[in-house]
């Protein structure tokens, strides 16, 4: 990307020009690029011949023949792309292509490779408790320093016992044992028991079972069950595997065991957590150990299991020290304020990589002051977001028109929805927002209308789909939402048994007859054929219509 | 109801209105050990917003998964679907579904019967109805049908519904001497979640010309640019009615004016759904009835200590015979009148009105009360005094 280029979320998710661009400086990753582009045009496409490939019904072996997917310049979130300048395209390939046999060495190499992009990458404010533990550790003679185990993050796996195939026990209970037993789901034991392994297991939506691996990997650093409370030497890769764990306890909405195994590392605050607190590995290196992303979502979890309150308090203090980070910066010192000399290019960089990271924690902060129904701070943020520089600001007009509509407030809505829509050419989301403003004005007609002009653009899109089918619905044909439904899923089972189009289908099937049940089972059928796990929302729904 | 086996059922389901329902954003860096795994697991979420990826404002409709109140004003709808249990075929279904308040029993649908109903089939009825009266509902469905043999059958269903009180409205009334009418108006939303009030106007009646004193004088709402009001919260309004010309010359009628008119109040929840009230008549306690009355009708705020000012007064006579005054002005420790004390006025004509003017020369700074006036009515030998005219604020000259 070129060094000019203004720092915004937009670049995240580029569009294919912003890519196309990038590629422009680099010729030997064009190529590259366009695969990758292939790649991911490929898996997202709906077309009828895909679909067959897709439609096999064992996942273990359409997931597992899979290669490891090339970097997609789309699909990071924080990554400040800016930095890949960096890199041959031959170093992204073996960044994630191939196999990793020893997972320590991703680290050292990384290391090795570029020092500027770790230190950016890794660069954190310690407090002050954790910076006098470093004074004294740099004052002591070596390893005779001994740290009070308050100061200590000595975590262990807490989850008793092993995540079974939820979806795999629903469909014994509901279909018996015999379908059951020709489900298969990847297992951690299916895969090397690695990172690698890992991986595999998230990309197949396996998160369950990827859970189960993270402990085996985690007791192979003395960090498994039963060893909370002993102290433990962290590395960058052990708070990997952490990280990893517990952001799929989170996607899985394991929330109360992802918020126990969380509370352990606090908010990464402990000086164990830090380069410095290692001098004899790390030598004068410093920073966090723990990655950002993980600071993040140790932020978000409380809001997840009914603490909002607690969850804005944190991500406050994370923007806070983004905050100072960025000051530090733009004088000309270091990230974490020691006075080093940056490049001017390198400073940029890193200016761009934590504007990035303050944006994606402010998107975290609307979110819980959603989930706290404080709408005026949400409201407020998405326009301080949209006033940034290079700030995707259609997306976040409409993203803020949606929340007046969610308040019930029309006028403002339309407003929004305007604004955006005079920023191009009329697209799928603008429609889309019409539609939804229709709805608010108890228009479910005008509201189809729309949707149907969006789906006439894409298709193929579940979201558009299932919204006609809510208006057809409200217009009092059920047999025909069902029908839209029914159409999605079997066109494009894999994207389309999603949480909330399946809760829609059972409430629209438990209507319709007394013999929703036998649809919901058929239901279960394909989510238990296309799907390696499913929400328990979902099943409790499909399970729970079987005692009524 | 008889225990008898029905060839047809029916379900009925509430439309409230959809959530937009959205992923929940789990994210990571490149470099960390997921790669990009966990991103574009998200960006191939069917419920993500490109662009907007990890702000959790969705655009994906999910029908509504748990009961919702229902609040007077809004409006109550409902899908009723009767399906066939039976491989029989169907006829002359008939779908009747009434609402029984405790007053009244609405009937809200009956459509015309359908002729046949195969295996598989269903009958949809969507119903619509502005709740106007609190407590308990019964919505009432009623099928009858015959038979593949003719035979006519008939059976009902029963849903109860609880309408509950969505605003908590409380008014207080001020008189102003000049009879204008001020009302304070608190809307208390009352509902369990948040709520935009869309809108809050009072509908005066034909005796008063209402002023809104909602807006700054650039015509914006003081509230901001949304009336969001987040539950057990009070939004305070206050509007200032001048009765209209026919009314200030009588002064009977003035009193006995006591409708002020109807607070008309719309709002709005979750994606839209819309509710709206309007008040009873709202009474004012009606201004005490004189025969005479004495009412400033020019008075400068700020006054210069130790300096002349003069202000005006009307005198009104609503009485039925015209009356002779003496008029008396008694200096206080805090204002010296300037004028003579113990002067005959003209004689007042009934119902009639004269302008009188007054000087003072304020002896006191700070806000003082004009008092000392009183007025001696010849015949009746009857004195009304005036203690509490008007207020003035007597500053310190500025040379």
């Amino acid at each position: 990307m070129s060094e000019d280029k203004q720092p915004s979320l937009a670049q995240y998710f580029g569009n294919s020009e912003t890519d196309i661009l990038n590629t422009e400086d680099f010729p030997q990753n064009r190529t590259l690029i366009e695969t990758v582009h292939k790649i991911s045009n490929l898996s997202l496409s709906e077309s009828s011949d895909n679909l067959k490939l897709d439609q096999q019904p064992q996942i273990c072996t359409f997931f597992t023949e899979t290669p490891v997917e090339p970097k997609d310049p789309t699909a990071s979130f924080f990554d400040l792309i800016g930095s890949k300048s960096r890199y041959t395209s031959s170093n992204i390939t073996s960044e994630l292509g191939s196999p990793v046999q020893k997972n320590e060495e991703i680290c050292v190499s990384s290391l090795s490779a570029n020092p500027e992009v770790d230190r950016r990458r890794n660069a954190w404010i310690p407090n002050e408790r954790a910076r006098q533990v470093f004074i004294a550790i740099i004052k002591a003679q070596p390893s005779s320093y001994s740290v009070d185990h308050e100061l200590l993050t000595m975590p262990g796996v807490l989850l008793e016992e092993e995540l079974g195939d939820a979806v795999g026990y629903v469909v014994g209970v509901c279909l018996g044992e015999a379908e059951a037993a020709q489900r298969h789901s990847l297992a951690a034991e299916d895969v090397t028991q690695d990172e690698k392994g890992l991986r595999e297991l998230v990309q197949a939506g396996a998160f369950r079972s990827a859970i189960n691996l993270t402990a085996k990997l985690l007791s192979i650093y003395g960090q498994g069950k039963g060893r909370q409370g002993h102290p433990v030497k962290h590395s960058p890769h052990s708070l990997q595997i952490w990280f990893t764990r517990i952001a799929l306890l989170v996607k899985t909405r394991t929330f109360d065991k992802a918020q126990a195994e969380a509370e352990q590392f606090g908010q990464l605050e402990k000086p164990d957590i830090f380069y410095q607190f290692y001098p004899e590995i790390y030598g004068g290196r410093s920073g966090s150990m723990a990655s950002f992303s993980f600071r993040l979502l140790l932020a978000e979890l409380p809001m997840h299991c009914g603490k909002p309150k607690e969850s804005l308090t944190r991500l406050f203090s994370i923007l806070a020290t983004i905050k100072k980070i960025k000051r530090n910066l733009t004088q000309g010192v270091c990230e974490d304020g020691t006075q080093i000399k940056i490049d001017e290019p390198d400073c940029a960089e890193s200016l761009k990589l934590w504007n990035g990271r303050e944006a994606r924690t402010m998107h975290s902060v609307i979110n819980c002051a959603i989930i706290l129904k404080d709408y005026e701070l949400a409201m407020e943020l998405l326009g301080q977001l949209s006033e940034r520089d290079g700030a995707p600001k259609r997306a976040l007009l409409s993203a803020l028109g949606r929340l007046h509509l969610q308040i019930g407030n029309i006028s403002g809505a339309e407003i929004c929805f305007s604004e955006a829509s005079q920023l191009g050419p009329m697209d799928m989301r603008d429609l889309v927002d019409r539609g939804l403003l229709a709805i608010a004005q108890n228009n479910f007609n005008d509201a189809y209308t729309e949707f149907q002009k969006a789906s006439n653009l894409e298709p193929s899109n579940i979201m558009i789909l299932n919204n006609m089918a809510v208006c057809l619905l409200y217009g009092g044909h059920l047999k025909e939402a069902i029908a839209v439904l029914e159409t999605a899923i079997s066109s494009n089972p894999l994207n389309a048994l999603h949480e909330s189009l399946v809760l829609n289908l059972c409430t629209l099937y438990d209507m319709e007859s007394s013999k929703g049940i036998t649809k919901k089972f058929s239901l279960l059928r394909q989510i238990a054929k296309y799907s390696a796990d499913a929400p328990t929302a979902i099943l409790e729904k499909l399970y729970g219509g079987e005692r009524t | 109801m008889e225990p008898e086996e029905h060839l047809l059922a029916l379900k009925v389901m509430r439309l409230t209105r959809p959530t937009l329902a959205s992923p929940l954003p789990v994210t990571c860096d490149s470099k960390d050990l997921p790669g990009n795994l966990l991103n574009n697991a998200l960006q191939q979420d069917p419920a993500v917003v490109k662009g907007s990826e990890t702000i959790s404002i969705g655009q994906f409709l999910l029908l509504p998964q748990n009961p919702v109140n229902i609040y007077l004003g809004e409006t109550f709808s409902s899908y009723v679907c009767v399906f066939s249990e039976t491989k029989q075929i169907v006829y002359n279904i008939n779908v009747k579904v009434d609402l029984q308040t405790a007053s009244q029993k609405i009937c809200l649908a009956h459509d015309p019967p359908t002729a046949q109903l195969n295996n598989d089939e269903t009958v949809n009825v969507v119903i619509h109805h502005e709740v106007k009266e609190i407590g308990a509902h019964i919505l009432v469905c009623e099928v009858t049908y015959q038979n593949s043999a003719g035979v006519p059958m008939s059976f009902r269903k029963f849903f109860k519904i609880h309408v509950l009180k969505p605003l908590d409205v409380k008014t207080k009334f001020y008189n102003a001497e000049n009879d204008d009418v001020y009302l304070e108006a608190q809307v208390k939303n009352i509902t369990s979640g948040p709520i935009c009030l869309e809108k809050v106007a009072l509908d005066a009646s034909h005796l008063f010309n209402v002023t809104c004193l909602n807006k700054t004088p650039s015509n914006e709402s003081i509230f901001g640019n949304i009336t969001l009001l987040h539950t057990q919260n009070i939004s305070q309004y206050l509007y200032c009615l001048t009765p209209n010309e026919k009314l200030t010359s009588d002064f009977k009628s003035l009193s006995g004016a006591t409708n002020i008119g109807k607070l008309d109040i719309v709002w709005r929840s979750n994606l839209g759904e819309k509710g709206r009230l309007q008040t009873c008549q709202l009474q004012r306690m009606s201004p005490e009835y004189v025969d005479i009355r004495l009412s400033i009708i020019e008075l400068p705020n700020f006054v210069n200590l130790e300096e002349l000012f003069t202000f005006k007064c009307k005198l009104m006579n609503n009485g039925e015979r015209s009356i002779d005054f003496v008029l008396y002005l008694e200096n206080t420790k805090e204002i010296a009148w300037c004028g003579i004390s113990g002067r005959k006025l003209d004689t007042l004509q009934p119902h009639s009105h004269q302008i009188l003017e007054f000087k003072c020369i304020p002896l006191v700074p700070g806000l003082k009360t004009l008092s000392g006036i009183k007025l001696v009515d010849t015949l009746l030998k009857r004195t009304y005094s005036y203690n509490e005219l008007g207020q003035i604020y007597v500053v310190f000259s500025d040379q």
